[in-house]
C-alpha cells in the first residue's frame, strides 16, 4: 500500500512537470514554421501584421505599452492599499478592504472587459479626442484594475514580514509614521513588493480577452494612447478565428505564443531570484 | 544651539508632521477609492443586469434575430465543464501536492516542482487555449467539445489546486505527524488517516475558490469548448458536444450577436457571472468555517 | 573602553552588595526628579495592566526596574515614551511627568517626546542599512542636516563603539556582533540627543562580556542622561543601578510597584517581605 501510494503521489508530481514541458514542446513545435518565409528580424522588429505578412513589432510594442501603463497605475495604488492594510488602519483594512480585494480577484476578466467596453470606452470617446474610445488608454486602465489585487496582496505580505522591532526602533527615535514607512518599512519590504509587481506584470501580459474588448484590435504601431492598437494576446485571440483560411497566420500565432511563454518564464525566474535573496536575508 | 538652528529644527518637525498627515490622507484615499470602485462596479452590473436575473433568462435558449432570448445552454455548459474539469484536476493536483508537502525532501526536486507550479500558474490563458486547440481539438480530431474545454480548464486550474493542497497539508501542526508516526503508522497511513482529514476543510475551501475563477475563464475555452452551444436538448451530458460557456458568450456575443437586445443580454450575463463568483466566495468561506469547526470538534 | 573583567560582586549569599573597585555611589538625596508617575493606571482595552504606580526617577542616575516576568516592567517604560500609542486600545490614567510636565495628554506631541526619551530594546534591532546610516537615521528624520559626520562620530564614541567600527562605517550594521549591534543601537539613540534613555533588558540577548560592556556604558552615560533599565538579572541591577524599583503582579493580575529606593537599600534592607523573597531567589 505504501509503495503504491508513493508511486501515485510521485506520479502526480511527474505529471505536473510533464504537463508544463508538453505546453512548451507543443507550442514550440509549431512556433518556428513561420520562419520558413519570414526572417526572425522581420517578425520581431517590423510592424506590419496582415494574414500574409507577419511583422509583430506593433503587437509586441502594444503589449509592452499596455503592461507598462497598467503597472505604472497599479503600483502606487497597490502599495498604498497594502500600507492601509498593514500600517495605518489594520482593523478597518481586515474588515473592509481585504474582502474587497478578494472579490476583485474573483471577477472574471471578460466582465472587466465588458465594464471597460460599456463604461470606460464611451467615457473616453466623450471626453477625449479619441474617435471610438477603443484605445491603449482603456486597455491600460482595465489591466491596472485587474492586477491591483495581485500587487496589493503580495505587497501587503511583504510589509507584514518586516519585523515590528524595526518599525518600533524608528518610532522610538521620534520618527513619524510616514517617516517610518518611507525610510524603514518600504525599503525592507522592497523585494517582496517587487515580486508582486512582476507577478502583476505577468498577469497583465497574459490577459487577452479583457484587452481585446477595449483596445480596438488594430495591429499597427501604436501611435498615441487614445488610438486603437493590438497586443500579442489580442492578436492570438482574434486571429485564431481565421486560422482555417490562413494557415500561415496560424503558424505565426504559435510564434507569438512562444514569445509570451518566454517572457513569462523570464518573469518567473526574476521572482525566484528575488525570493531567494529574501530567504538569504 | 543657536536660535537659527533651533528654528530650523522646529521647521523640520513641522514639515515632517505635515508630510505624515498628507501621506495618511493619501493612503486612506487610495483605500477609499478601491472600495468605491468595487462598489460602483458591482452596483452598476446589478442595475444593468437585474432585469435578466429571472428563471426564463437562465433556462431558455438564445434566439436569433429577435429579442428575449436566454442563456440556459451557456449557464449549463459553464457548470458542466467546470465539474468535468474538477474531476480531472483534483486527483493529480492532490497527488502532486501531497508529494511536495510530505514526500519530497528540500532540494532541487522540490525547487523544480515549485518553479513548475508557478510557471504553470502564470501561463497566459490564451496560450493554454492554443495548446488545448492543438491537442484536444486538432490532434484528437474531436473538434470543439465540452471535454476539450474541461481539459484545457484543467491546465489552468491544476497549479492552483496543487498549491492549495500543499498549503493545506503544510498548515497542519507537526505534532500530528509525530503522534501518528510514534504509533507505528507508515507514511501513507499517516497521510491517509491523519493529514488528509485534517487538511480537508482548507482543501475544499481552496477548490471552491478555484472553481469560482474557473467559471469566469474564457480565453482558454474560446477555441477548445468553442463558441457554439447545443440549442435543443442542451441539458444532455454528452461530453463531445460543443460547449460555449457564459464567459465565452459574453466575449463573443457583443461581436456576433445579431439580436436587438444584445447589450441587455450581455449585461445579464455579466451580472450572472459576478453573482456566481460572489456566491462561490461566500460558500467557500462559510463551508470553510463550518468544516474547521467540525474538525476541531466544536 | 576596554573589556577587562571586573570583579563580580555578590556571587554568593543572599545579599547582592555593591562592592569592588568603584566606590558605592553617594546617593545625594537632592538629585532632582526627572521622570515621575502619579497614580498611573494603564489599560490594554479593558484589561488593567498597571495600577497605582507612583515613582520618582532621579536625574543623572541609573534606575533599574526589577521583578518577575509579566509584572509590567516593560509596559511601564513604554508609557514613558508613549510607545503604547502604537497599540490600539491602550490608554493611561493618571500622570506621567517629565521635568514636571505631564506627557500623557492627547495634545502632547508623542513623536517629539520620543526624541527626548530614547529607547533601547531587548533584542538589538539595527536597521538593515550601513552603520553610519543607522546612527544618522534619527538626526535625518529630525531634519538635522549640519555636521552629521561629527554627530555620528560623537555618538559612536559615547557608545564605546567608534574604535571598533571607524574603518567600516559604510558596512551593514547587521554584520556586527550582537553586543556591537546593541551599542550601535545605543549610539543611534544618543545621536538624537535625548534626555532620558529607556533600556528594556538591553543585555538579555548578549554574552557576559558584551553584557558587562553595556553595564559599563550605562555608568558612563548617566553623567549626561537619566537612565531607566528593565532587567531580570539581579546581579545586573545590583551592579549597574543606583536606584531600584521592584514590581510584582498582584493577585488580580495587574502590575504594581512594591518598593522603590536606593539599590543598596533594596538589596540589603528590603522593607517588603515580597522584595526580600524575590531578591533572595525564593520565587520569580
Amino acid at each position: 500500500m505504501d509503495r503504491l501510494a508513493l508511486v501515485l503521489v510521485t506520479g502526480g508530481a511527474v505529471f505536473l512537470v510533464l504537463l508544463l514541458a508538453a505546453v512548451y514542446v507543443f507550442i514550440g513545435s509549431k512556433a518556428f514554421r513561420v520562419f520558413r518565409h519570414e526572417t526572425p528580424w522581420h517578425f520581431l522588429f517590423v510592424a506590419h501584421w496582415t494574414p500574409q505578412d507577419f511583422g509583430a513589432w506593433g503587437l509586441i510594442l502594444g503589449s509592452v505599452i499596455v503592461v507598462a501603463m497598467a503597472v505604472a497605475i497599479a503600483t502606487p495604488l497597490s502599495v498604498g492599499a497594502a500600507l492601509f492594510l498593514e500600517q495605518t488602519d489594520r482593523q478597518l483594512g481586515e474588515r473592509l478592504l481585504r474582502p474587497v480585494i478578494e472579490v476583485f480577484v474573483g471577477i472574471p476578466s471578460v466582465v472587466y472587459g465588458w465594464i471597460g467596453l460599456t463604461v470606460l470606452v464611451p467615457f473616453i470617446r466623450l471626453h477625449t479626442p479619441s474617435p471610438t474610445g477603443l484605445s491603449v488608454l482603456a486597455a491600460g486602465l482595465v489591466l491596472a484594475v485587474m492586477i491591483i489585487p495581485t500587487v496589493t496582496s503580495l505587497s501587503a505580505d511583504a510589509v507584514r514580514r518586516v519585523p515590528d522591532a524595526m518599525a518600533e526602533a524608528s518610532y522610538a527615535l521620534g520618527a513619524t509614521r510616514w517617516q517610518t514607512i518611507y525610510r524603514v518599512v518600504l525599503p525592507a519590504a522592497r523585494s517582496g513588493i517587487t515580486t508582486g509587481i512582476v507577478l502583476g506584470m505577468a498577469r497583465a501580459l497574459g490577459e487577452a480577452l479583457a484587452v481585446a474588448m477595449v483596445i480596438g484590435g488594430v495591429p499597427n504601431l501604436p501611435r498615441n494612447l487614445l488610438g486603437p492598437a493590438a497586443t500579442m494576446t489580442t492578436a492570438i485571440a482574434l486571429d485564431l478565428a481565421t486560422r482555417d483560411i490562413y494557415p500561415d497566420l496560424n503558424d505565426a500565432l504559435y510564434t507569438l505564443a512562444l514569445l509570451l511563454l518566454i517572457m513569462s518564464l523570464v518573469m518567473i525566474l526574476v521572482i525566484r531570484r528575488l525570493s531567494s535573496r529574501l530567504e538569504v536575508r | 544651539m543657536s536660535a537659527s538652528a533651533a528654528g530650523e529644527r522646529r521647521q523640520a518637525r513641522r514639515s515632517a508632521r505635515i508630510a505624515d498627515r498628507v501621506a495618511t490622507v493619501v493612503i486612506r484615499g487610495i483605500a477609499g477609492l478601491l472600495i468605491a470602485l468595487l462598489a460602483a462596479m458591482v452596483v452598476h452590473l446589478l442595475l444593468a443586469g437585474y432585469r435578466e436575473l429571472n428563471p426564463t433568462f437562465l433556462t431558455t435558449r438564445p434566439r436569433t434575430f429577435e429579442a428575449g432570448g436566454g442563456v440556459g445552454p451557456q449557464l449549463f455548459n459553464s457548470f458542466y465543464i467546470l465539474a468535468l474539469s474538477l474531476v480531472f484536476t483534483a486527483p493529480p493536483a492532490v497527488a502532486a501536492g501531497i508529494y511536495m508537502a510530505e514526500y519530497a525532501r528540500p532540494g532541487w526536486i522540490l525547487g523544480l516542482l515549485r518553479t513548475a507550479t508557478e510557471t504553470l500558474a502564470t501561463l497566459p490563458s490564451i496560450v493554454v487555449g492554443l495548446f488545448g486547440l492543438l491537442i484536444f481539438v486538432e490532434l484528437t480530431g474531436w473538434h470543439y467539445t465540452r471535454l476539450g474545454g474541461a481539459l484545457s480548464l484543467t491546465v489552468i486550474n491544476l497549479p492552483y489546486a496543487v498549491r492549495v493542497t500543499e498549503d493545506a497539508m503544510g498548515g497542519i501542526p507537526h505534532n500530528l505527524r509525530e503522534g501518528s508516526f510514534g504509533l507505528g503508522a507508515t507514511r501513507w497511513q499517516t497521510v491517509r488517516r491523519v493529514l488528509l482529514p485534517a487538511a480537508l476543510p482548507d482543501l475544499i475551501t481552496g477548490l471552491i475558490l478555484i472553481s469560482g475563477r474557473g467559471i469566469g475563464e474564457a480565453a482558454a475555452l474560446l477555441y477548445t469548448a468553442g463558441q457554439d452551444a447545443l440549442t435543443r436538448n442542451f441539458y444532455s451530458l454528452n461530453p463531445f458536444a460543443p460547449g460555449e460557456t457564459l464567459a465565452v458568450h459574453l466575449f463573443v456575443y457583443r461581436a456576433e450577436g445579431n439580436v436587438p437586445d444584445v447589450n441587455l443580454i450581455s449585461d445579464g450575463v455579466a451580472a450572472v457571472l459576478v453573482l456566481t463568483v460572489l456566491l462561490f466566495n461566500l460558500v467557500a468561506r462559510t463551508l470553510g468555517r463550518v468544516a474547521v469547526r467540525r474538525i476541531q470538534g466544536l | 573602553m576596554s573589556a577587562e573583567p571586573r570583579e563580580q560582586p555578590g556571587r554568593d549569599g543572599a545579599a547582592f552588595i555593591k562592592s569592588g573597585p568603584e566606590p558605592v555611589l553617594e546617593l545625594s538625596q537632592d538629585q532632582p526628579t526627572k521622570v515621575a508617575t502619579r497614580d498611573l493606571n494603564f489599560y490594554y482595552g479593558d484589561f488593567l495592566a498597571l495600577k497605582g504606580i507612583n515613582l520618582e526617577v532621579p536625574r543623572n542616575r541609573v534606575t533599574s526596574l526589577i521583578g518577575p516576568s509579566g509584572c509590567g516592567k516593560s509596559t511601564l517604560i513604554r508609557v514613558f515614551n508613549r510607545m503604547y500609542d502604537l497599540v490600539p486600545g491602550a490608554r493611561v490614567e493618571g500622570q506621567v511627568l517629565i521635568d514636571g510636565e505631564d506627557v500623557t495628554g492627547k495634545h502632547v506631541d508623542a513623536v517629539g517626546l520620543r526624541q527626548r526619551v530614547g529607547m533601547v530594546f531587548q533584542k538589538p534591532n539595527p536597521f538593515p542599512m550601513s552603520i553610519y546610516d543607522n546612527v544618522a537615521y534619527g538626526p535625518r528624520i529630525l531634519g538635522w542636516r549640519k555636521n552629521l559626520d561629527e554627530l555620528v562620530e560623537k555618538s559612536l564614541r559615547q557608545a564605546a563603539l567608534w574604535d571598533e567600527v571607524k574603518d567600516r562605517l559604510h558596512r551593514s550594521g547587521l554584520a556586527l556582533s550582537g553586543g556591537q549591534q546593541q551599542r550601535l543601537v545605543i549610539a543611534r539613540v544618543l545621536a538624537v540627543e535625548p534626555e532620558v534613555i529607556l533600556m528594556d533588558e538591553p543585555a538579555s540577548a548578549l554574552d557576559p562580556i558584551a553584557t558587562l560592556k553595556i553595564e559599563d556604558l550605562t555608568h558612563e552615560l548617566k553623567k549626561t542622561y537619566t537612565i531607566l533599565i528593565v532587567t531580570h538579572n539581579m546581579q545586573q541591577a545590583a551592579r549597574a543601578s543606583d536606584y531600584a524599583a521592584f514590581m510584582m503582579m498582584s493577585p488580580e493580575r495587574y502590575g504594581e510597584l512594591v518598593e522603590f529606593g536606593p539599590t543598596v537599600e533594596i538589596f540589603n534592607r528590603p522593607k517588603s517581605k515580597l522584595t526580600e523573597d524575590y531578591i533572595t531567589g525564593r520565587f520569580g
